[in-house]
C-alpha cells in the first residue's frame, strides 16, 4: 500500500514524526517513516551539528525539518537589543514568574544572571523570520533533508520557491479549514491537520471534525492527521477520514531515545487524557501542554494575562531553564498531546513503531471483513 | 455487516440518532437506524403524547428515550416552589439576565405566561431525579421504547433494573475513560463516548484518543462513538477506533423535520467548526452551543459564575424561552457540536441517512481495497 504522502518520500509507512530529538528523527525513518526535527529549542550553530549527526546516522533515508514562521512576529525585534526587548516585559510579570518557581522550591535566577541567559535566548532562538531563515540557510546545505514543514502560518513565499528549487517539499501545519487556501495558494506541497487534541500548538477543532474538512479543501493535496495518534487503530482511522498518513509527536516523547526527562515521562505515563491544557502561558500562543504546577499558576484569578509571541517565551523561557534543571515533578508542565493517556511505560522508537504498524494492519484487516459481509 | 449492537437491537445499520425532535426519531428509526427522543423540556404528560405519536409513526421499528440523571441534583430541589427562588438564585444572576433580554430588545412575554411558565417548568421539567423517574413511568406504558439512554451520569440501580425486567437496553454515556467502570458496574448493555467535539453535555477529550480507551475499558460492553459525526467517512473511523455505531445530533439540526427554527438553521448552515464552544450558561454543566452574543456574555469576563444544575436552568428558563420565540438575531444559540461546519444546506432524515450510509459502505471499499496492497506489498 502506498499513499501520495509515502510516494511523495518513498516511505514504507505512512506515520511522519516530529521530535525534539535527533534520536528520535532518525530511528523514525530508518525504520521506514519520516522523522522531522523540531528546531525552536536550539541555537543555530546547535541546529547545524544535529542535522550532520541525523545525516550520518540515518542510513541515507529521507528526514524533514520544522520551522516556526510566527506570522505576527513584528519585525522590530529582529533589530532591538535584548535589553530593549526585555523592558517590554512588565516587572510585574517577571515578579509572577519568579514567583511560580520560589513556591515549587526552585530559586529564580538573580537579575544579572536572568539577563544573561534571556540575552543568549534572544540571540539564539526568538521566534522571529530573521531566525526562521537562518534556520532554512542550515537545512538546505544538508541535502538529506527532504521537507521543511511550518508549524505556524504560511511560509514566506521566497523560502516555498526556493526550497522547490532545491528539491525540498514544503509542508504545513493547519487547524482551521478556512486557512488551507492560503497554503494552497502559496504552492504547499503536503499539509498537516492538527487538532484540539495534539500537544503543542493547536487550534480548537478535534480531529474528527477537522480531518476530513482539510482533506476536502486540500485534494488533490495530500493530508495528514496530527492528534492523539498513539495506536495503529487511529492511523486505520485517519485514513478512513480523508487522511493520507499521520503525524504524531506525543507517542515519542515515552521512549528511551527521547530527550524527556525521567520525571517527565513518569508524569505522563501516570496521566490521563484529562491531564493536558491548551494555555498560552508557554508562548503567547495556545499550546497543548501537561497540566503541571507551571500551567495551574497561569489560571489563578490573579495571574496575569500572557504576553503575545514572542514576549511570553523571552518571559518564560528562563524558568523553563531553570526547571529543566530542578526537575520538579510538581511544577513540570511539558508539551504533550491528549494521547498520553494511552503512554504506560517507557519503549523504544522501533518497538513504537512496529506496534503501530501492525495494529494498524490488524485494523484494515478487519475492515475489510466488515466490508465484506456489508457487501454479501 | 450487523455489529452486536445492531443485533442486540434488531438494526439495519450502525446509527444513533438523538433528537428532541419526534419526526426527527420516528424517520431515523423507519429508516433502520434508532432514534433517541430527548425529554429535556417536555413535561411527562407531553412526553406521553410524544411516545403515543412515536408508536403510530415508526411502522414495524422500535425507538429509545433519553433521561437525564444529574448525579449532582439536590433532592431538596425536588420540592421547589416559585416562592424559593429568590433563596436560590443570586439577585446578581437575575439582573444579569434581564440587563442581557433588555439590551438585545428581546420583549417580554404575556402576562401570565411567565409565572404559568415556571409553574410548568417547576412541575414537570425540572432536571432531577424524580422527574427523570416521573418520565421512566410514562417510558413503561410505551412498549416500543426499547433503549433508554441516561444522557448525564449513572442511572440508579433500581432504574436499570426496572428497565431490563422489560426488556430495555440501557445506555450510559462517558467522557472519560475512568467513568467507564462505573457504569459498567451498573449494568450498562451499551456506553456511548461522547467527545469534546460533541454537542450538548461534553467533557473535554477529543473522540479520537477518547473512544479507543473508552472501549478497551468497556470490553466485552459494545461501544458508540460520539461527537461531529456529520459524514459517512467518520463512521468507517469509529469503526476503526473500535467503536460499534455511531450516536449523531447535530446532524439532524439542519433537516427539515428538525425543530429547529429557520434562523438556527442558517445560523448552522454559516458556521464553521470553529463557531461553536463550551460553556455552563445553558444548564450549569459545560455543554456545547453555537457561539453567539448570549453564550459569549456568559462567557466574558466579570459574567457571574453559571449556577449549579439544575438552578442554571431554572434561572435561564424564561429567558430561553423568550429567545426561542422572539428569535433575537444577535442572542439565538442552540446546542450543537463540531460538526456544524459539514453541514451548509437544508436536507431531509432521509437523505442524510442514506448519505452516512453511502459513503460509509464506500470508505469501507476504499479501505478495504488498500489493505490489498498492503498485503500484497
Amino acid at each position: 500500500m502506498q499513499t501520495d504522502a509515502m510516494k511523495m518520500f518513498g516511505l514504507q509507512a505512512p506515520i511522519f514524526a516530529f521530535s525534539h530529538c535527533q534520536d528520535v528523527v532518525a530511528a523514525v525513518s530508518k525504520a521506514g517513516g519520516m522523522g522531522t526535527l523540531g528546531t525552536t529549542r536550539d541555537s543555530v550553530e546547535d541546529l547545524e551539528n544535529m542535522l550532520t549527526w541525523i545525516d550520518y546516522h540515518i542510513d541515507g533515508e529521507p528526514y524533514g525539518v520544522d520551522i516556526m514562521f510566527a506570522s505576527n512576529a513584528p519585525k522590530q525585534f529582529e533589530t532591538m537589543t535584548s535589553k530593549e526587548i526585555m523592558d517590554l516585559v512588565p516587572m510585574e510579570n517577571w515578579d509572577f514568574v519568579d514567583d511560580i518557581l520560589r513556591r515549587h522550591d526552585v530559586p529564580p535566577y538573580t537579575k544579572a544572571e536572568k539577563e544573561e541567559v534571556v540575552e543568549t535566548y534572544i540571540k539564539e532562538q526568538l521566534r522571529t523570520h530573521a531566525q526562521a531563515e537562518a534556520r532554512l540557510e542550515v537545512v538546505y546545505r544538508h541535502p538529506k533533508a527532504r521537507m521543511i514543514v511550518s508549524a505556524l502560518g504560511v511560509p514566506p513565499q521566497h523560502q516555498i520557491d526556493r526550497a522547490h528549487g532545491l528539491g525540498l517539499k514544503v509542508g504545513a501545519l493547519v487547524g482551521h479549514p478556512r486557512h488551507v487556501k492560503h497554503h494552497k495558494a502559496a504552492g504547499v506541497d503536503i499539509l498537516i491537520a492538527a487538532g484540539y487534541e495534539a500537544g503543542g500548538h493547536t487550534g480548537d477543532i478535534a480531529t474528527f471534525v477537522l480531518t476530513p474538512q482539510i482533506a476536502d479543501e486540500a485534494a488533490p493535496i495530500p493530508v495528514l492527521h496530527a492528534g492523539g495518534v498513539m495506536r495503529g487503530r487511529q492511523i486505520a482511522a485517519a485514513l478512513a477520514l480523508g487522511a493520507q498518513g499521520v503525524w504524531a509527536g506525543t507517542v515519542w516523547l515515552g521512549t528511551s531515545e527521547s530527550e524527556t526527562t525521567p520525571v517527565e515521562k513518569e508524569l505522563m505515563f501516570n496521566a490521563s487524557s484529562g491531564d493536558t491544557k491548551r494555555t498560552r502561558c508557554g508562548s503567547g500562543k495556545p499550546v497543548r501542554r501537561f497540566h503541571g504546577g507551571f500551567v495551574r499558576a497561569w489560571e489563578d484569578k490573579d495571574a496575569p494575562e500572557p504576553l503575545p509571541m514572542p514576549l511570553q517565551s523571552v518571559l518564560v523561557e528562563q524558568a523553563f531553564k531553570k526547571m529543566r534543571n530542578h526537575q520538579v515533578e510538581g511544577l513540570l508542565s511539558p508539551p504533550c498531546g491528549q494521547g498520553i493517556g494511552m503512554m504506560d511505560e517507557q519503549t523504544d522508537v522501533r518497538n513504537i513503531f512496529l506496534e503501530m504498524l501492525t495494529e494498524f494492519g490488524e485494523t484494515m484487516e478487519k475492515m475489510g471483513d466488515i466490508r465484506d459481509s456489508l457487501a454479501a | 455487516m450487523r455489529t452486536e449492537v445492531m443485533k442486540m437491537l434488531d438494526l439495519e445499520a450502525p446509527i444513533f440518532a438523538f433528537s428532541h425532535c419526534r419526526d426527527v426519531v420516528a424517520a431515523v428509526s423507519r429508516a433502520g437506524g434508532m432514534g433517541v427522543l430527548g425529554t429535556t423540556h417536555v413535561t411527562p404528560e407531553q412526553l406521553d403524547i410524544e411516545l403515543a405519536w412515536l408508536n403510530a409513526h415508526t411502522e414495524d421499528k422500535n425507538y429509545g428515550v433519553d433521561l437525564m440523571f444529574a448525579s449532582d441534583a439536590r433532592q431538596e430541589f425536588e420540592r421547589m416552589n416559585i416562592g424559593d427562588v429568590d433563596k436560590y438564585i443570586p439577585e446578581e444572576h437575575r439582573r444579569f439576565v434581564d440587563a442581557l433580554m433588555k439590551k438585545y430588545g428581546v420583549p417580554e412575554l404575556p402576562p401570565g405566561e411567565r409565572e404559568a411558565l415556571f409553574d410548568e417548568y417547576m412541575k414537570g421539567m425540572i432536571r432531577t431525579h424524580k422527574s427523570a423517574e416521573a418520565r421512566l413511568e410514562v417510558l413503561f406504558k410505551h412498549p416500543k421504547a426499547k433503549v433508554m439512554a441516561s444522557a448525564l451520569g449513572v442511572p440508579p440501580a433500581h432504574v436499570t433494573d426496572a428497565c431490563h425486567e422489560r426488556d430495555i437496553k440501557v445506555i450510559g454515556m462517558v467522557g472519560r475513560p475512568k467513568h467507564v467502570r462505573r457504569h459498567k458496574e451498573a449494568g450498562m448493555d451499551i456506553i456511548v463516548s461522547a467527545g469534546h467535539e460533541a454537542g450538548g453535555h461534553v467533557g473535554e477529550i477529543a473522540g479520537l484518543v477518547l473512544t479507543p480507551q473508552v472501549v478497551e475499558e468497556a470490553d466485552p460492553i459494545p461501544v458508540l462513538h460520539a461527537g461531529g459525526i456529520a459524514r459517512g467517512k467518520q463512521i468507517a473511523a469509529a469503526v476503526a477506533l473500535g467503536a460499534q455505531g455511531v450516536w449523531t445530533g447535530t446532524i439532524w439540526l439542519g433537516t427539515s423535520e428538525a425543530e429547529t427554527t429557520p434562523l438556527v438553521k442558517e445560523k448552522i448552515f454559516a458556521a464553521t467548526s470553529a463557531d461553536t464552544l463550551r460553556s455552563k450558561c445553558g444548564t450549569g454543566h459545560p455543554a456545547r452551543r453555537l457561539r453567539s452574543a448570549w453564550v459569549e456574555a456568559w462567557e466574558a469576563d466579570g459574567a457571574p459564575k453559571p449556577l449549579p444544575m439544575p438552578l442554571q436552568s431554572i434561572l435561564v428558563n424564561e429567558a430561553l424561552e423568550r429567545m426561542d420565540r422572539y428569535q433575537p438575531q444577535e442572542l439565538v444559540s442552540y446546542p450543537a457540536g463540531q460538526g456544524v461546519g459539514m453541514m451548509h444546506e437544508q436536507t431531509d432524515v432521509r437523505s442524510v441517512f442514506l448519505d452516512l450510509l453511502t459513503e460509509y459502505g464506500e470508505t469501507m471499499e476504499g479501505m478495504s481495497n488498500m489493505f490489498q496492497q498492503f498485503d500484497e506489498g
